[in-house]
């Protein structure tokens, strides 16, 4: 195998890799505060595809620029889904939580199914098929440019729950949800905003992968299992192991991909992920609790 | 349609006229409706598909109602019950239960193969009579069963009959195209055919230097496509579904991997309308061998324009082959001149149909398979697709090999 | 006596409803019902009783399933004999992902995940993997009506078949839930520390628990295997089926004798329902489907049972009590 090969499947495996961060961090987010695997996190994305695709086709919007409509819509639904649907099995037991995010990530994919009906949809913008030359490979723009807004994202991120009282507040209620509450934090709020940040992390990776993706009703499945993947890897609930995790994921996917075929690469990654759980079930940098 | 259908209009209709004068037991059947089964994945992961066999079939069943029914049984009309079996066998046979309870005649569908092993099962069980549209595995047909028919090419004749259409192309264009790289999803359709095409593509001259097989799902096809850059391909065939073949085609573009033709098998985005709809001049060139209607039966303008015109969808052959299952049946029945599931059935064994929208005539070995079947072979040229080969069907030629990325962008 | 009155009835009716019924396809979804509420009643074991949330019991579904039928088809071997050995190597997979599992103290999210990657590392495995039919999976050779074979030219008998393997395990189950292994556990699913400070070793039930889980529903894997004579990595394996697998138990009540029962009635009508009413628009009864399942977690929180219990004021319960 030549090392141009080689460069550019691992140049691949870390664009893609950071689009994985990007899904992972809204998932772990989501799980650090409200302790909720959110099924219907691959159903958000698609969700949000859909609407850059439309804004692009009916309103000539360039999926980054309907980040602008997209994200603020993101983080609205993902409030109102955790204050109509979360919130009221907060203190149920796990399965039950399951299970309703599993309802509605039926509800969903179907609704898609009933309004965008099952072609998968490809967005074809003017940037699509060029690439930037680096070295002697040649690096998808689209792919640099969700990289990159991954990046983006998840540095604005930090700073929000590090330096911003509400952040902190974010942070505390994952920390101790019962002590944020006797510290008159007002724990409903947080979460629904958790979730809201959370939707909206997993609806910009989904307008940044459509320039090189498809969409159709199903296409969160692509993602959202690699996802759980990293977020396990990194540690549920830990914000840099999401990213971490997911470079990883995508690198190894990548890099595997080239000596093993298909799906058996897979495998690996499956492998990887429960020797990790096995050996550090905390995670590669979830120290806590561990 | 044809003659044949023509001949059979006119003679069952003097026959139920005959019969309305004289024998009063055929009046009453005048009033009846014949219940046709159609179960399609109209939900879940092949839902496009079923929603596309469905509008075939209701096109169709208008289609046959309002030119008068079944003739032999007095103007009977068909009557559709359609039921989902959201992409899931045991739903399937569940659907395949009410049809038999409420007394189906005979069942269309289901398109796709995971659903006809189990659907073809049970109609051998409750003996129905099941006339499938697409549904190509091979071991469909295999099983022994009395009461299934195929009216298309199953996987292996579609990849046998576009290796010889690859090898004519090669011999009467003289191309020196001989490196073959294969690209197919690993589920049962994307290999087996892989395995069939690496067994004859040496028999026409032609050498697979590598073989490659991907993940349907895969997020990215960036290492299949640099493998396909490294081989040094002349000939890239992939076999796979909608997405993954779409990524590919991309992906080729993007890294600017420059073969002699991209042909695919029963492509996913092959011979499809939408893809060319959503990728534009990217999709130029890009040659498949796939089910395909014949482009110079005189009806098919009007057949499609109805089509599209209906369901406002641009041609896709999965309704066409649906529609086409639906006259079969129509045939099957004005011959049996009976609702008797067991007349049907040997009435669909003795089809012999010829001159159809589909480019073969139709009839049913032992197994139920129709030997005649086959693909076309088309090429996008400037947004069309076009049928290019086998010669008496052609619209117009191929271009192999076809433009470098550079040229076209 | 009322209760077991009531049983009895029931009994006779599931036995009789074949005599009565001529439709097929009301057969067809009693067998199903049947059917998931076996495996139900496999999953409730380690998920309900043990309180052990798996994610992913395909794993051992498929493993009974593909056990049954390669036994048969490349050594001739009788399902009747296959599903047995099907059974005891989903046992082995269980301790083994058990063992591992267990021993470092993986619960909740964590264990739930476990079960999910390693079904799924067996789909993947299972689809390269030639010799065992590869992504094509496995079409079980019809051979008509052959009841040595485990293959049946009359719905009806399949009907009989899981109806009685379902008593079987259902009888098995009410047993374990008054012997010594189904308090402790239940103990431990209540509180693990508390179970374990009283001497109960958790380590060691929880792998008693996921051990019956995987024999069972290694079975059903198998009779589904005969029912449909096919199955293919994504049936056996895929997360799908793992959720299909765990749905009706909760929604009838995890960890009750007969939650799995009243879920695989109340979602096979309900399925079976919403299917009826809306036929224009595909889609819209999975959309449905989901808004009575979210429905059903915030109203039903404890599962059907649950809500049975509280409506009866605990009477019952405090006489058992």
């Amino acid at each position: 195998m030549s090392a141009e090969v080689i460069l550019s499947s691992l140049a691949n495996g870390v664009m893609l890799g950071g689009l994985y961060a990007l899904v992972a961090l809204g998932l772990t987010l989501i799980f650090g505060v409200m302790k909720v695997i959110n099924f219907a996190h691959g159903s958000l994305m698609m969700l949000s595809m859909y609407a850059s695709f439309w804004l692009a086709t009916r309103a000539g919007l360039d999926p980054y620029l309907s980040l602008l409509v997209t994200l603020p819509a993101a983080f609205g639904v993902g409030y109102a889904i955790q204050r109509a649907v979360i919130a009221p099995v907060l203190r149920a037991p796990e399965h039950n939580q399951l299970l309703m995010t599993l309802g509605l990530a039926l509800f969903l994919d179907n609704l898609a199914l009933v309004v965008f009906r099952a072609d998968p949809r490809t967005l074809l913008v003017a940037y699509s098929q060029t690439t930037v030359p680096l070295g002697s490979i040649r690096l998808n723009l689209p792919r640099l440019l969700a990289f990159a807004g991954a990046l983006v994202i998840s540095g604005l991120l930090w700073l929000f729950l590090k330096r911003t009282a509400l952040g902190r507040a974010l942070r505390a209620s994952a920390e101790e949800r019962d002590g944020a509450a006797l510290c008159g934090i007002p724990v409903g709020r947080v979460h629904a905003t958790a979730f809201g940040i959370g939707t909206a992390c997993v609806a910009a990776a989904g307008a940044m992968a459509l320039p090189f993706f498809y969409v159709s009703p199903e296409v969160g499945n692509t993602f959202v299992i690699t996802a759980f993947v990293v977020v396990v890897l990194g540690g549920l609930g830990s914000f840099p192991g999401a990213l971490v995790g997911g470079l990883l994921v995508g690198v190894v996917e990548s890099l595997g991909g080239l000596y093993v075929h298909g799906s058996l690469a897979q495998i690996g990654i499956f492998g990887l992920f429960v020797a990790v759980l096995l050996i550090r079930p905390a995670g590669l940098l979830g120290a806590r609790h561990a | 349609m044809t003659t044949r259908r023509r001949f059979l209009r006119t003679v069952a209709g003097a026959g139920a006229a005959a019969g309305a004068l004289g024998f009063p037991r055929v009046l009453r059947a005048q009033a009846r409706e014949i219940l046709v089964g159609e179960t399609h994945p109209l939900t879940g992961g092949l839902a496009r598909e079923g929603n596309l066999g469905k509008q075939g079939i209701e096109l169709a069943v208008n289609e046959i109602n309002a030119a008068g029914g079944i003739k032999a049984l007095g103007g009977a009309r068909l009557k559709l019950m359609v039921l989902d079996n959201e992409s899931k066998p045991p739903v399937a046979i569940s659907t395949m239960e009410r049809f038999k309870d409420a007394g189906a005649v005979a069942v269309l569908g289901p398109y796709a193969s995971g659903l006809a092993f189990v659907t073809t099962q049970e109609a051998e069980k409750y003996r129905i009579p099941h006339v499938l549209d697409v549904a190509v595995a091979d071991g469909i047909t295999e099983r022994g069963f009395k009461y299934t028919f195929r009216l298309g090419p199953s996987a292996g004749m579609g990849a046998r009959t576009t290796v010889e259409y690859l090898g004519g192309l090669t011999r009467e264009m003289r191309l020196g195209l001989k490196r073959v790289v294969l690209i197919h999803e690993d589920g049962l359709f994307g290999k087996s055919t892989a395995d069939t095409l690496e067994k004859l593509l040496p028999g026409i001259g032609m050498q697979v230097i590598e073989r490659i097989p991907h993940s349907a799902a895969a997020p990215s096809l960036n290492n299949e496509v640099l493998k396909i850059k490294a081989a040094k391909a002349d000939i890239v065939i992939p076999s796979t579904y909608y997405p993954a073949h779409s990524l590919i085609i991309r992906t080729m573009a993007e890294q600017r991997v420059d073969v002699g033709a991209i042909l695919s098998v029963y492509g996913g985005a092959g011979s499809q309308y939408r893809f060319i709809k959503d990728v534009g001049k990217l999709a130029d060139y890009m040659l498949d061998g796939n089910h395909w209607y014949n482009p110079k039966h005189p009806r098919i303008t009007g057949i499609i324009a109805a089509f599209e015109r209906a369901y406002s969808q641009p041609f896709a052959y999965e309704w066409m082959l649906a529609y086409q299952s639906a006259w079969v049946l129509k045939d099957a029945l004005e011959r049996a001149g009976a609702t008797d599931r067991d007349k049907v059935r040997e009435a669909l064994a003795r089809t012999r149909l010829t001159n159809q929208i589909v480019p073969y005539p139709i009839s049913f070995d032992e197994k139920g398979q129709n030997p005649g079947a086959r693909p076309l072979l088309m090429q996008v040229q400037q947004g069309r697709i076009a049928v290019v080969y086998p010669g008496e069907f052609a619209e117009t030629k191929p271009v192999i090999p076809v433009p470098a990325w550079d040229k076209r962008m | 006596m009322r209760r077991t009155a009531a049983g009895l009835g029931l009994l006779v009716a599931a036995a009789a409803a074949p005599l009565l019924v001529r439709s097929e396809y009301v057969i067809g979804t009693l067998t199903l019902m049947c059917f998931f509420a076996f495996v139900g009643q496999g999953w409730n074991i380690l998920g309900g009783y043990a309180g052990q949330f798996s994610f992913g019991h395909a794993l051992f579904f498929g493993i009974g399933a593909y056990t049954s039928s390669l036994c048969f088809l490349k050594a001739g071997l009788t399902p009747w004999v296959g599903m047995w050995l099907g059974a005891a190597a989903a046992v082995l997979v269980g301790l083994v992902t058990g063992h591992l599992s267990f021993r470092y103290g993986l619960r909740g999210a964590y264990f739930a995940l476990v079960m999910l990657a390693v079904a799924e590392i067996f789909r993947v495995a299972a689809t390269n993997w030639d010799y065992v039919g590869g992504s094509f999976g496995i079409l079980v050779p019809l051979q008509g009506h052959a009841p040595r074979l485990f293959q049946f030219g009359d719905k009806r008998h399949f009907y009989y078949v899981i109806l009685a393997m379902l008593l079987a395990v259902t009888w098995g189950v009410a047993r374990l839930e008054r012997s010594r292994l189904g308090y402790q556990m239940i103990a431990i699913r209540e509180n693990e520390a508390a179970a374990d400070a009283l001497g109960i070793d958790p380590y060691r039930v929880k792998l008693a628990a996921m051990a019956l889980s995987a024999a069972i529903t290694a079975l059903g894997g198998a009779f589904y295997a005969q029912y449909f004579s096919y199955v293919d990595p994504t049936i056996g394996f895929g997360p799908g089926n793992s959720i299909e697998i765990l749905l009706r138990p909760i929604i009838g009540g995890a960890g009750t004798l007969w939650g799995p029962l009243l879920g695989a009635v109340l979602l096979g009508l309900l399925g079976e329902s919403t299917r009826g009413l809306v036929r224009s628009y595909a889609g819209l009864h999975l959309m449905l489907y989901g808004v009575i399942l979210m429905g059903a977690v915030v109203f039903l929180p404890r599962g059907v049972m649950g809500a049975l219990r509280s409506l009866g004021g605990g009477a019952g319960e405090r006489a058992r009590a």
